[in-house]
């Protein structure tokens, strides 16, 4: 421990690193991106419980995004969003989705934490620390999803990305491994393979035997992930490496939402990381959120051919 | 409504440190007590099998007695059986029946993320109430089995927890691999084990 940092103490510490000043634009910008994501997510809603019942619900929330959208009354379009989110949650209980309880803890950020706009005084350095908290977040979110993969065991001995192949789901990262496999294994002449593979259907153990290159696949993917997932939060905390971080967490993220087809979560994450590239924040939250937007409609459109993640 | 800026930073100081500290208390929850990795904020997504891949079986039993050939193929994601003379038969909820079924279902579902002593018993007596409206068996054991893969061994296998309900009472009878031992000698384990608890 250095001297500087022995003097500060961990409250010290934790708060000059939670008070490192960011542009003014930046947090305004991720406010209004992140509503918009939500009013888009809520979209999904008629097909995730199947009634109709839930339109009263998204006009709402399209109501609280235009509020929250606004400089002066913000926080009330915040709170109701943040209500809302709360609601979600409470009704999915215990089988709430992770990224719900981030998105919930982004929305209590933005309304706890006062405006440059609302508080000329002391506004700067609340932007600056729900900034920081936001970062904080998204890199814990990797750095601990690494960890998890570590202790827990199944990505060490590539079994989690092999028993994709025994998944009867029609969508997400069942598709993508099984995908990838049949490439792989055409590039080594193997005999296409007829997915789901047969598990073990009883207590019985079945025999599996894959080949050699299989195997290699299964542990350096396992490994890979694991290690880019711990890579990230370390290269961006080390200031140095912040830049490689930076953009190695960009791709990290998206090859997940690609290969996993988690983009709800990745439009989400994708505005997080955002939140680290201080120059032209108003471009670059356009920029994403028109993508986001091609990417819902799309969705939308193809009703229920796409499965809802 | 305006928060007083030192306010604000007791409230960012107490976010870091549960940001910090929450994912470790989880991961101690999930290796241990039967907690998903998947649920409750831990980041532990993809670590573990999704918890819809867990199948859950509960097995009303007329008495204490497990005969080996009881535990049965497993299919789609949950089942109810009963053992009759020695043989398995799938039990359905009629008509009647449908409040305590979509309750016994509701907490099947939360037990995919939660697995405690409490829920399982909350379970049984749902199962038993749909099942069974003029009293039901004695005992029920009830399994959570999950599909495992030894990449390097060549096998793919279960691995399953054991859980036996008998007077209101949930007793864990423990964890059994099918790459290690056969499905006969689980039975035959998963007999002794009950038949131990009445010792």
């Amino acid at each position: 421990m250095t001297t500087a940092t022995a003097a500060l103490g961990w409250r010290g510490v934790l708060t000059h690193g939670l008070t490192r000043s960011v542009p003014e634009e930046l947090m305004p910008a991720f406010r209004r991106f992140f509503v918009i994501h939500i009013f888009l997510q809520s979209l999904k809603l008629p097909r995730v419980e199947q009634t109709t019942e839930v339109y009263p619900w998204i006009g709402l929330v399209f109501i609280a995004v235009v509020v929250a959208c606004m400089n002066r009354l913000y926080r009330i379009g915040l709170l109701t969003l943040l209500l809302y989110k709360l609601w979600r949650i409470v009704e999915d209980f215990p089988m709430t989705a992770n990224h719900m309880y981030l998105e919930t803890l982004i929305l209590f950020v933005l309304l706890v934490f006062s405006d440059r706009r609302t508080d000329p005084e002391h506004g700067p350095k609340a932007e600056a620390m729900s900034a920081n908290l936001v970062q904080m977040s998204i890199l814990l979110v990797y750095f601990y999803s690494g960890v998890q993969k570590i202790v827990h065991g199944m990505w060490l001995s590539g079994e989690h990305v092999a028993l994709n192949l025994y998944s009867f789901v029609p969508f997400g990262m069942p598709v993508s491994v099984q995908t990838f496999y049949r490439w792989i294994g055409s590039l080594f002449d193997e005999p296409a393979v007829e997915f789901p593979l047969r598990g073990a259907s009883g207590l019985n153990a079945v025999e599996q035997a894959f080949p050699g290159w299989a195997i290699a696949l299964f542990l350096i993917t396992g490994w890979l992930v694991i290690l880019s997932e711990l890579l990230v939060p370390l290269c961006v905390a080390w200031p140095r490496t912040r830049r490689f971080g930076v953009w190695l967490m960009l791709v990290v993220q998206l090859g997940i939402g690609a290969f996993a087809w988690e983009t709800e979560f990745m439009f989400a994450a994708v505005g997080c990381i955002l939140l680290f590239f201080h120059k032209r924040p108003v471009r670059n939250y356009s920029v994403l959120l028109v993508l986001h937007v091609i990417w819902s409609l799309s969705i939308l459109l193809m009703g229920s051919k796409v499965p809802t993640l | 409504m305006k928060i007083d800026i030192q306010w604000q930073i007791r409230i960012a100081l107490a976010l870091a440190l549960v940001l910090l500290v929450w994912p470790v208390v989880h991961m101690a929850w999930s290796l241990s007590f039967g907690l998903s990795s998947w649920k409750l904020a831990g980041w532990g997504m993809y670590a573990t099998n999704h918890p819809f891949y867990m199948h859950q079986k509960v097995i009303f039993l007329p008495e204490r007695d497990l005969p080996v050939q009881a535990l049965g193929p497993f299919r789609g994601i949950s089942q109810v059986v009963e053992l009759t003379d020695g043989e398995l038969r799938g039990l359905e909820a009629d008509e009647a029946s449908q409040d305590a079924d979509s309750a016994a279902r509701r907490i099947e579902r939360d037990l995919r993320a939660i697995r405690s002593k409490h829920g399982i018993g909350q379970l049984v007596d749902a199962w038993g109430e749909a099942m069974y409206p003029e009293g039901r068996p004695c005992c029920a054991l009830v399994l959570f089995t999950e599909p495992r893969l030894d990449v390097l061994g060549g096998r793919a296998y279960r691995s399953t927890t054991a859980f036996y309900h008998e007077q209101g009472k949930v007793h864990e009878l423990g964890r059994y691999r099918g790459d290690q031992v056969d499905e006969a000698e689980i039975a035959r384990r998963i007999d002794r084990a009950i038949e131990e608890l009445g010792s």
